[in-house]
């Protein structure tokens, strides 16, 4: 083989060893990545779970709190479900008091993550969807957000029904 | 060599692909222990929203057995099953929740199983610390009967070590004025002690200076914990068969059954001679407010001002006992058997006076009749799943 | 061949050689790095369904109405039909020390150990636990330290690799869980 074509051999090589490193730096880089969303992951939803039981630990509504009721009339009415004047976190003492609540929420490795919590009347048969009217089944959804190890735009939703 | 340049290159490559092949299973490991672990969480959570909705179901409606099939709830399937099932001598509900839950390559299922009760049991009100229940003295009240608030399952058989006091008084003393056989359990040993009637009677089975949490009640639905109306909301309605509303003597059917409310005007006075203003009965004799033969239920007499005084209160021709629970304003003269309790709203009861001659009847608390007559009004008093639904077990 | 040569030949081989072998090493120290949080997830999802399992049965079967005996920050001792046999067991879930678990490099991991009945019934969890913290609620979801008044438990837990990997960092995954047993808040 001619000196010339050894020569270009070599090049080559070079080059496609250099490709491939650098190739290999971005796959590893991507891999370390991952690893961190897949540990976020973890946790946004051993938070979300943890807010959610949390929610739902808390009295129907504020109109059941040592009372009884019989009709769902006598119930906190649609347009005010939410905390109730002067309430503010930690001091809820009903779960559609978390209607519209977000925190930051620090853990012990990956930093903070935003939690939002929002509650609506449902029924059996909407399982879940948004009633427009008192019933005794209340929906709440915990969304798990903003932190920087989970995947850009990535959230954690989980979701329960509780009834009176 | 520069062909030796290549062979290393593609040995490399080899080598490089070894690395990344194994790289790239463990990341895909990583991707699906953490979609694993969400798809777990996630059928927990449905399935306990598929049991609330189950236990609503069956608070709503006892008689519910169909099953709730295929709910499609956050992402996952549930479908929850009813089917009766005998404890002992008692029917329940076995209600079962099965979920499935589909995230990434993986499913996750969550299951429980729970016993209940539907409707559930009723309670011995809170408010009924002794077989006679007082606001105020009672001293002049009890007459020479026999009160005993040791646990009756029935007239003749007991329930050791499970009663209340005789009598409960929010005044600071009691002076057994009529020779009383008064008998309780005590809770001041390890285990209780039952303590038979006997005259004198042992301190431990009165209580005075007795309080309540929201202060002394002053109107049967506040004895029961009930929303306001409540108990006459079921006798107007007649929401527990036999349930009647009335507001004079002569109105009242018997026998008397499920809620009895008797509602009277402010100073309304029934007594032997002059009922609703009534003197004589049709044979002629002085008329008596009697309660009628085999009463039973929650007999409530009141009065806006809480004034109102049955006195005499006797269940002639017939002795049959009454089972179940009185709320009155005041009450003097009972001249009947009562198994349950009796809970007297005002603290202006009767003083001054005596009434002997009542030692052939009994007073005797049982909780098993309490827990009978408030059953049915207990589920209508309020919607909550945990009160109309008793839960024997749950297993998740 | 030319002086030139054989030193131009020797300079490429060698940052060949240095490539490749630079190569070989990010692959390897990746490959223990993954391979690391791997094993460090999958145990936090198998602690999870355990501690799940049998926290969800607190109070399962029990008839003395205080299934909850002791309710401290490292340590919970409560009745429940585990295993679904038929009979109330007493569980304990404990910390052990540090010190105590002399076979991993890492200082900072200690066993988890799980009672069943009695002392000679004890599983020691040697999951890389570094934190195992509990908080009790009661009834409106305020924190109790109280057993009587136990309604809810929350579980804070951080698991670590035993071996440390690369710039001496342990792998590690943070995980919490609310449980409110069931037998625990329904009149029966």
């Amino acid at each position: 083989m001619s000196a010339r074509v050894q020569y270009i051999l070599i090049l080559g090589a070079m080059m496609l060893l250099s490709q491939l490193a650098l190739s290999v730096s971005g796959f590893i880089l991507g891999m370390q990545d991952l690893s961190y969303d897949n540990e976020a992951n973890l946790a946004a939803t051993s938070l979300a779970q943890s807010v959610l039981r949390e929610v739902a630990a808390k009295n129907f509504d504020e109109l059941t709190i040592n009372k009884k009721v019989v009709s769902t009339d006598s119930l906190t009415t649609v347009a005010s479900l939410g905390p109730d004047l002067g309430e503010t976190y930690p001091a809820f003492d009903d779960l559609d008091d978390f209607n519209g609540h977000t925190r930051t929420i620090a853990t012990d490795r990956l930093g903070d993550f935003t939690v939002n919590v929002t509650v609506n009347y449902t029924t059996s048969a909407l399982l879940g969807a948004p009633s427009g009217t008192r019933t005794f089944l209340k929906a709440a959804i915990v969304t798990i957000y903003g932190n920087p190890y989970l995947a850009q735009n990535q959230n954690v939703v989980m979701n329960t029904i509780v009834s009176y | 060599m520069g062909s030796q340049a290549m062979i290393l290159l593609v040995g490399t490559l080899a080598v490089v692909a070894l690395f990344v092949s194994g790289l790239t299973k463990a990341g895909n490991d990583m991707v699906d222990n953490s979609s694993l672990a969400y798809g777990e969480n996630m059928a927990k959570e449905i399935n306990t929203a598929a049991m609330d909705i189950a236990m609503r179901t069956l608070a709503d409606s006892t008689t519910w057995r169909a099953p709730l099939s295929n709910l499609q709830l956050s992402g996952g399937s549930a479908t929850v099953t009813f089917k009766d099932t005998l404890l002992g001598a008692d029917t329940a509900v076995v209600v079962r929740s099965i979920v499935t839950f589909i995230s990434g390559i993986d499913t996750s299922y969550a299951a429980t199983q729970a016993i209940v009760k539907s409707p559930a049991d009723g309670f011995v009100p809170p408010v009924v610390h002794g077989t006679m229940t007082s606001f105020g003295p009672i001293d002049d009240i009890i007459s020479d009967m026999t009160i005993d608030g040791r646990n009756w399952k029935d007239p003749t058989t007991l329930s050791p070590q499970a009663g209340i006091f005789a009598v409960s008084t929010s005044e600071a003393t009691y002076i057994n004025t009529q020779n009383a056989p008064l008998g309780a359990t005590t809770y001041t040993t390890n285990p209780a002690t039952d303590i038979a009637p006997t005259f004198p009677e042992d301190p431990l089975v009165v209580e005075t200076n007795a309080t309540w949490p929201n202060g002394p009640p002053s109107t049967p639905d506040a004895a029961l914990g009930y929303p306001e109306g409540t108990l006459k909301n079921i006798a107007i309605n007649k929401l527990i068969p036999g349930s009647q509303y009335v507001t004079k003597y002569a109105d009242l059917v018997f026998p008397l059954r499920g809620v009895t409310y008797i509602e009277v005007a402010n100073g309304t006075w029934w007594r032997k001679g002059n009922v609703d203003g009534v003197t004589l009965d049709p044979t002629g004799k002085p008329m008596e407010p009697r309660i009628g033969p085999k009463p039973e239920g929650i007999l409530v007499f009141h009065s806006p001002a809480t004034d109102a005084l049955w006195e005499t209160m006797q269940a002639k021709p017939v002795k049959d006992p009454f089972k179940g629970l009185i709320i009155a304003d005041k009450m003097f003269h009972v001249h009947l058997d009562i198994l349950g309790g009796i809970v007297m709203l005002s603290p202006n009861t009767v003083q001054g006076r005596t009434c002997n001659g009542n030692n052939g009847h009994w007073m005797k608390f049982s909780s098993e009749i309490l827990e009978k007559v408030t059953q049915a009004s207990t589920h209508t008093s309020d919607a909550s799943w945990k009160t109309r639904v008793k839960v024997l077990s749950w297993y998740e | 061949m030319t002086f030139i040569d054989i030193i131009g030949s020797t300079l490429l081989g060698a940052t060949v050689i240095v490539a490749i072998m630079g190569l070989n090493l990010l692959l390897s120290d990746s490959s223990r790095q993954v391979g690391s949080d791997l094993n460090v997830q999958e145990n936090t999802v198998e602690f999870t369904k355990s501690i799940q399992w049998d926290f969800a049965k607190i109070g399962y079967r029990d008839t003395t109405g205080a299934p909850i005996l002791v309710a401290k920050q490292d340590s919970v001792v409560f009745l429940g039909d585990i295993d679904n046999s038929g009979s109330v067991d007493t569980v304990r879930y404990y910390k052990g020390l540090p010190e105590e678990l002399t076979w991993t490099p890492n200082p900072n991991d200690f066993l988890l150990m799980k009672e069943v009945g009695n002392a000679s019934q004890t599983m020691q969890m040697n999951i890389g636990l570094t934190k195992f913290q509990l908080t009790y609620f009661d009834s409106t979801g305020g924190v109790t330290a109280d057993p009587k008044l136990v309604r809810g438990l929350k579980i804070a837990a951080v698991v670590q690799s035993p071996y440390a990997t690369v710039d001496s960092v342990y792998s590690g995954a943070y995980w919490e869980n609310t449980i409110y047993p069931r037998n625990l808040n329904v009149s029966k």
